[in-house]
């Protein structure tokens, strides 16, 4: 900035040769308070005070005020004696000019100062005081308006969410934008240090340029460019972070004894016995297996107690932890070259991360970036730029939530024995029963949870290359006409061998051997390991023609932008599986016989062997219009529109509403540069207001029947399709109207400055899912645009400088307060247990929120044998089938509140000493419920899956008392075990305090160091669980400290 | 000059959009427009292969020890194999009445796609067959669905009696509603009428349907609604086209041999799957006096059951062998169809013959006593006998039960579950299932009563 000073002084010293001859100029400057001086470019030693405003200065025919104001930016202004008198000059964009933001929304870039919208922009200042390898993970606690929803996401990947919902089931994402262009690959191959600022379009206004797809809001991302006449500029970043092991111990486990004590009372009651007798080859539990041993004879009943005894001190979270899980280490490095001369501006840089993770998971990221523009000629200018990101991950150990087709591992299970082997567990077959039926000859049949992962090399390659070329041409003054073309194609190429010692191979091997009848084994699959590979090829083509159209006369000032593009996307799949692939010894492949079933060496059922490939391929193609006006009089007022239509190649839903307009409108109006404002306190204030429409498409969604191709039937062998889609012919766009009412304000000094704004969004159109009865139609629910919702919430984004001085404290508020709430929803199903089912469950019923928390009420234990207890029709029942069908009325279930927090606070406070800063981030979440998770006896006994409340049950009479845990009772009742997960009892207030990170920094001349703790746990919870309500029933993310440098020469 | 050239390149990009957005999104999504992406709907076995199998489970030939009920079995296995009242199937398309359904509608479907493609002297064959297919699968799933959730059909109360929906587009916005039993039957005989011409007389696998299959098909569902000359002609029809039988002697078993025959055996006429979702076939053991009645010589004895560590068999003889239980059509069950229309229409030796036919191949070569009547009563009491004894986990045991009773046959099936005595009882309001809870709430069609 202070070069730009020096810069821009002597662009005025060189200018101020021209003098000539003089009159005197009045005028008067507004919108800034303290001391003014005007001095003019041809006699720059005459300068004169402006008083109360006004002033008057001698200039020449022709000539350039430059108006001075302490912490401003001086102005510039050309002027002549014809311009009327006095001239009005507002100092509020020039005193933005040391520190105006910009906001790019992909199409231009405006100062936000005159933007009617709504834009929340992260500058990379702030994004760096957190570490880490992807850009958008930083944004979560920093961003106004942002939540990352990990509540109805289910197991999927966590969501962003722009100022609360705007669908219910179509996609909820954000459109992310880099570098003017919709990014549709792989998030984590951006380079965090290459990022320049984040802007996030949060209201119509800013969003709906985007059309169909903006419906959500829009993230839009810039990376660093170089600059005209900058000398070389070096920057270099490393640090290094470390991830502490995951907190396995957070989600509570029945103990190991008391899962025994589980297994003997099935096994007693016969539950096993079934399997045992007519399935003897199926894997058990080593209890089990014991008490079967002892009952057939095979060990003395001492003997399995003692052994049953043993088992009971293991636990198996303590040997994840011990050793499988080790601390997560993560390194990082970039540098970036960048300049200008006077003709061309350039950056070159390059990032290495290289992680690994709790599970020894590994990746590897190179990037590679380079930018220039030329000037062609004074009024054609050329942009290139091309990034390379080339990456490689493999996977790491299996982790604690693995699962096997009969369930967890047993609590009790051991991974090493005391001679530091792994130990085998049996997870589809009984490896005893194999031994016998096998004579011995077949491969060992044990899974290895330990060493398993050693015989699997499953890698996951990736490039990607994105390169940009544009023209922009000015063919007059304010005039601008641009080409772009972007082109970008992602290849990731998966392969993935489990090598014959790997449990994979080993089973399929065994699964297909046959004994012959001289007690030989005979291989039906090849001896070897199993390799799979997969290669997807994603390429991205963008073609932008636009006119730009930006002009400011003394009082008006006109932006207008129209344009059209055209974009195609081409991702094709494929892939292949081989069995019996040794990788010393490659050549063609045996052919095996696909066709035949063969049967399974221990059940006899025929099985196919696997083998195969699959290919695909999808297209989409994109054609847009768009345009978007503003105008400021005396920038004062300004009015803003903007439209787009949209067309695509989709299937049904799309040709319904092809060509359909979408649109908004805005006003803003600067009331601090109005005459009569005369709050000497607060020199800004300024109010706007939007309305628009913008609109989110899913391309899954179709109107005709679609099929699928599937795989060949293997009775014909002829292709078989599937129908995906059925013919639904009214299906259009989900539309989402926003209206947008903003305050922002700046005290003197900027001591306290930021942004009220009030919104309010109706969703309509929306893809409901709505129960079908399937005598109709092959589906249990089917996508109509049948449901509204609407939203509204408050910003408030609040920066103060508490402090100033040596010792600085400055503070960062970010208050989100958002509400939704279903307006109409298409509902056939009014039954209760379609409502229930925790955080993830749409409940849609209309004036509730779309995630709400209902659950059924509890009426405590029966005191007689600690059976659960609900309401039918108001009278205490145990009739689980009624409770948990369709006995219970909708109107009935008890109503907790969202399970989507209705206020989320952030705080950031830094305070400064010297070359000393340390950040503090709190973040907080309330007004939201989750389901807690307690014993499900259901799960218990068919998947092993506890919960330390079983220790806590009910067991004789009077234990309802101090416990509200139902008792154990065989045999299995679903819908006992459902009512209870399910009820009323069990829900629990979300609201949470969180210390997101603390970051220390400290300023060695060129070179800034810094340590960063992130993820540092809650400081404060509503429930008295000890459950992190962010992290309901899985591991809550590790607490990660990172140290690094980062230089700029 | 450079606007000019930018105006170009709008004008060009306006004129490939439209061509642009007519290209198909994913290469392998496709809509119902040509005969080979209807064939190939039709082919999706793992919906239109598969039948329901709850009559099965709910008839009497197999019986789930108490562990095995207490232990394995879902509440909707429980609800079924007990004759339970409500909500005994899960409330999914995926279920016993969902499932017989979305056959319906991939028919309906692959019908009313088919009206758009031209029928030209290149392509009426298959297209003749393609239309003959669906009629065939929709006819048939009617059938199946009538067989569990309606009363067995009785030419006098048919009119009175409530059939089940008959759903004959796609268009789901139209609302399910209750036929009577006679436009039921109509509908399905006139589906599988339909089809006869259209199909082919051989097909490349049982497990699409043929002409034969068609006749075999209408020949068991006459005969299930005691219309038995028609059955015996169709099944005169059926077995002139197909009449091979196999001779067990040909096929080894051994005690571990899980699955006795191939899926493509020479008896299979129409190979229609049952999961087995309902009967497991690991944990059912066959109903011990049904085993005991089998002849030491019997080679069913061996090629269809298994013995268990518990004592108690097991079934290993389906025609689908391990994709499934057969639901479908073959030459075995023809004949002794066609036996008993013999036998009731006083035809003695005729139909002795069709059953000796059958038998002599069943039994370990040389130990066969062709079986003898005194006269065509006594002849159709054997064969009724015989027909149990040879039809084990065909879906035909639900379908005779309920038939048989209205004839006064009085058979009641019975279970012992956990000391606790059940029985369903000749002709009770019980042989027409409850349909799932929510299709009743969904459409407001009547429930069956259950008392």
């Amino acid at each position: 900035m202070k070069k730009i000073f020096v810069f821009y002084s002597l662009l005025l010293l060189y200018a101020g040769n021209a003098a000539a001859q003089t009159t005197l100029f009045k005028g008067r400057v507004t919108g800034v308070s303290g001391n003014v001086s005007v001095q003019t470019t041809t006699n720059p030693g005459s300068q004169v005070q402006a008083i109360g405003g006004n002033f008057s200065i001698p200039v020449a025919a022709t000539d350039t005020l430059i108006i001075i104001a302490p912490g401003y930016q001086p102005m510039r202004i050309a002027i002549d004696v014809s311009i009327p008198q006095p001239l009005v000059i507002d100092m509020t964009a020039a005193a933005k000019a040391l520190e105006e933001v910009i906001v790019n929304t992909g199409y231009q870039k405006i100062a936000k100062e005159r933007a009617t919208g709504s834009f929340t922009t992260v500058d990379n200042k702030l994004l760096n005081q957190q570490v880490g390898t992807t850009v958008l993970s930083r944004l979560e606690s920093i961003t106004n308006g942002l939540y990352v929803d990990r509540q109805t996401s289910g197991l999927g990947q966590p969501r962003f969410i722009i100022r609360g919902l705007s669908t219910i089931n179509g996609p909820a994402s954000p459109l992310i934008v880099l570098d003017d262009f919709p990014y549709e690959g792989d998030l984590n191959n951006i380079n965090p240090n290459d990022v320049e600022s984040i802007t996030v379009l949060k209201d119509a206004a800013a969003a709906s340029i985007w059309g169909t797809r903006a419906g959500n809001g829009v993230i839009v991302i810039t990376t660093k460019r170089g600059r005209y006449n900058q000398p070389m500029r070096t920057e270099f970043t490393s640090n290094m972070s470390i991830a502490d092991k995951p907190k396995l111990r957070s989600i509570s486990n029945i103990s190991s004894g008391d899962f025994i004590g589980v297994e003997k009372f099935l096994y007693d009651n016969g539950y096993y016995q079934a399997q045992l007798t007519g399935s003897p080859w199926k894997a058990v539990s080593p209890v089990i297996e014991l008490l079967n041993l002892r009952d057939q004879g095979k060990i003395s009943a001492a003997e399995a107690d003692n052994r049953i005894h043993a088992l009971a001190a293991n636990n198996l979270t303590d040997e994840y932890m011990n050793y499988v899980y080790e601390k997560g280490v993560n390194l990082q490095q970039a540098i970036s070259l960048s300049g200008g001369t006077k003709n061309m501006q350039w950056i070159i840089g390059g990032g290495w991360d290289h992680n690994a993770d709790q599970l020894s998971a590994k990746y590897d990221r190179y990037n590679f970036k380079t930018a220039q523009t030329f000037k062609l000629t004074s009024r054609l200018d050329l942009n290139t730029s091309i990034d390379y990101t080339q990456s490689r991950s493999a996977a790491g150990k299996r982790g604690i939530s693995f699962s096997t087709n009969t369930g967890s591992l047993p609590v009790y299970t051991r991974l090493k024995d005391d001679n530091g082997n792994a130990l085998p567990v049996n997870i589809d077959y009984l490896q005893s029963y194999a031994d016998s039926a096998g004579e011995g000859k077949l491969l060992d049949w044990s899974y290895y949870p330990l060493t398993d992962a050693d015989n699997i090399e499953d890698v996951v390659k990736e490039q990607a290359i994105l390169a940009n070329l544009a023209l922009t041409y000015k063919p007059m003054k304010g005039l601008s006409l641009s080409a772009q073309y972007q082109y970008g194609r992602q290849v990731t190429t998966g392969s993935r061998l489990a090598g014959e010692g790997s449990y994979e191979a080993r089973n399929y091997i065994n699964k297909f051997s046959e004994l012959d009848s001289d007690g030989n084994i005979q291989y039906n699959l090849p001896r070897g390991g199993i390799f799979s590979s997969s290669n997807a090829t994603l390429e991205t083509q963008n073609f932008r023609g636009q006119v730009n159209y930006s002009r400011r006369w003394a009082a008006h000032e006109v932006n207008v932008l129209a344009g059209g593009e055209w974009r195609t996307r081409q991702y094709n799949t494929g892939s292949q599986f081989t069995v019996g692939y040794n990788p010393d010894l490659l050549g063609p492949m045996p052919a095996l016989d696909y066709v035949h079933p063969y049967p399974n060496f221990l059940t006899g059922a025929g099985e196919y062997l696997p083998g195969g490939g699959s290919f695909g391929a999808t297209v989409n193609n994109y054609v847009s219009f768009f345009s978007n006006a503003a105008y400021t009089f005396r920038r004062k007022y300004t009015i803003s529109a903007s439209a787009r239509r949209d067309a695509s190649n989709l299937f049904g839903a799309t040709r319904n509403n092809r060509w359909t307009p979408l649109w908004s409108a805005g006003l803003a109006w600067d009331i601090s540069n109005e005459y009569f404002y005369k709050l000497n306190w607060l020199p800004r204030l300024k109010i706007r207001t939007t309305y628009g429409i913008s609109g989110n498409a899913d391309p899954a969604r179709a109107a005709v029947t679609t099929l699928r191709l599937q795989a060949p039937s293997p009775f014909t062998q002829q292709p078989s399709s599937q129908i995906v889609q059925f013919e639904n012919k009214s299906l259009g766009w989900e539309r989402v109207a926003m209206t947008n009412l903003a305050v922002d304000f700046a005290s003197r000094n900027d001591r306290i400055s930021g942004s009220v704004e009030y919104y309010h969004k109706k969703a309509t159109n929306l893809f409901g899912y709505a129960q079908v009865d399937y005598t109709s139609v092959p589906i249990d629910g089917l996508t109509k645009n049948v449901a509204t919702i609407t939203g509204r919430g408050v910003d408030i984004d609040l920066q103060t400088r508490n402090i100033t001085g040596k010792v600085s404290w400055s503070s960062q508020l970010n208050i989100n307060f958002n509400k939704d709430k279903v307006k109409k929803y298409y509902l056939f199903d009014k039954t209760s247990s379609a409502f229930v089912g925790g955080s993830a469950q749409v409940s849609a019923i209309e004036g509730s929120p779309v995630y709400g928390l209902y659950t059924y009420q509890w009426g405590g234990l029966d005191p007689l044998n600690g059976d659960p207890q609900g309401y039918l029709g108001g009278v205490l029942s145990k009739d689980y089938n009624e409770l948990a069908g369709t006995g219970t009325k909708l109107e009935e279930l008890h109503y907790s509140g969202p399970t989507l927090p209705t206020s989320t606070w952030s705080m950031g406070n830094t305070v400064s000493y010297k070359r000393l800063s340390v950040t503090v981030r709190i973040t907080g979440k309330f007004g939201h419920y989750f389901q807690r998770p307690s014993i499900n006896y259901s799960q218990l006994y068919k998947s092993r899956t506890g919960h330390a409340d079983f220790a806590n049950r009910w067991q004789n009479p009077g234990d309802e008392l101090y416990t509200q845990v139902p008792s154990m009772r065989y045999p299995i009742d679903e819908a006992r075990s459902y009512f209870y997960a399910n009820s009323s009892i069990l829900a629990t207030k979300a609201d949470h305090i969180r210390l997101q990170y603390i970051t220390l920094q400290y300023q060695l001349n060129k070179v800034q160091c810094y340590i960063n703790a992130n993820n540092l746990g809650l400081l404060w919870k509503a429930n008295s669980f000890g459950i992190d309500p962010e992290y309901n029933n899985t591991y809550p993310a590790a607490t990660n400290i990172a140290v690094g440098i980062k230089a700029i020469f | 000059m450079k606007q000019l050239f930018f105006v170009i390149t709008v004008g060009m990009l306006l004129l490939s959009c439209e061509k642009q957005l007519e290209e198909k999104p994913d290469k392998s999504l496709s809509t119902p427009q040509s005969l080979s992406s209807i064939q190939s709907m039709l082919d999706y076995y793992v919906y239109t292969g598969y039948d329901n199998g709850a009559d099965e489970a709910s008839a009497d030939n197999y019986f789930v020890r108490d562990a095995t009920y207490n232990g394995w079995l879902t509440d909707a296995q429980r609800g079924v194999y007990s004759w339970g009242t409500v909500n005994i199937f899960l409330n999914t398309y995926q279920s016993e009445w969902g499932r017989p359904y979305g056959n319906i509608y991939y028919s309906n479907v692959a019908l009313q796609s088919l009206q758009d493609i031209p029928k030209t002297p290149d392509n009426v064959i298959e297209w003749n067959d393609i239309a003959g297919q669906a009629l065939f699968k929709r006819g048939a799933s009617f059938f199946r669905i009538a067989n569990l959730f309606a009363l067995p059909y009785d030419a006098a109360t048919s009119d009175a009696t409530m059939g089940i929906p008959l759903r004959l587009t796609p268009d789901f916005n139209e609302r399910s509603v209750r036929a009577s039993l006679t436009e039921t039957y109509r509908q399905v005989i006139s589906d599988l009428q339909a089809s006869v011409p259209l199909l082919k007389v051989f097909v490349m696998h049982p497990a699409r349907p043929s002409k034969p299959a068609a006749y075999g098909l209408l020949s068991r569902i006459y005969l299930s609604m005691r219309n038995y000359t028609a059955a015996k002609l169709y099944a005169d029809s059926a077995l002139a086209i197909r009449s091979q039988l196999m001779n067990y002697n040909s096929i080894p078993v051994s005690a571990s041999t899980a699955y006795t025959f191939s899926n493509s055996n020479p008896e299979s006429i129409y190979m229609s799957l049952v999961s087995n979702g309902q009967i497991l076939i690991t944990t059912a053991r066959i109903d011990t006096v049904l085993y005991a009645s089998y002849h030491a010589d019997d080679l069913r004895k061996t090629r269809f059951f298994r013995l268990r560590p518990d004592g108690y068999y097991s079934f290993r003889g389906s025609y689908a062998s391990s994709d499934g239980l057969y639901g479908g059509v073959a030459t075995d069950e023809l004949y002794i169809t066609r036996a008993e229309c013999l036998a009731r229409a006083g035809e003695k030796d005729a139909a002795l013959n069709d059953l000796n036919t059958l038998l002599v191949t069943r039994y370990k070569t040389g130990t066969y006593v062709p079986i003898t009547a005194t006269d065509a009563a006594d002849a159709l009491a054997k064969i009724l006998v015989e027909r149990r004894k040879e039809l084990v986990y065909r879906f035909t045991r639900w379908m005779d039960i309920r038939r048989l009773n209205l004839e006064g046959a009085g058979i009641t099936p019975k279970r012992y579950i956990n000391g606790q005595f059940f029985e369903l009882p000749p002709n009770s309001p019980k042989y027409a299932r409850p349909i799932p809870g929510d299709v009743i709430a969904l459409s407001g069609m009547p429930q069956n009563p259950q008392q």
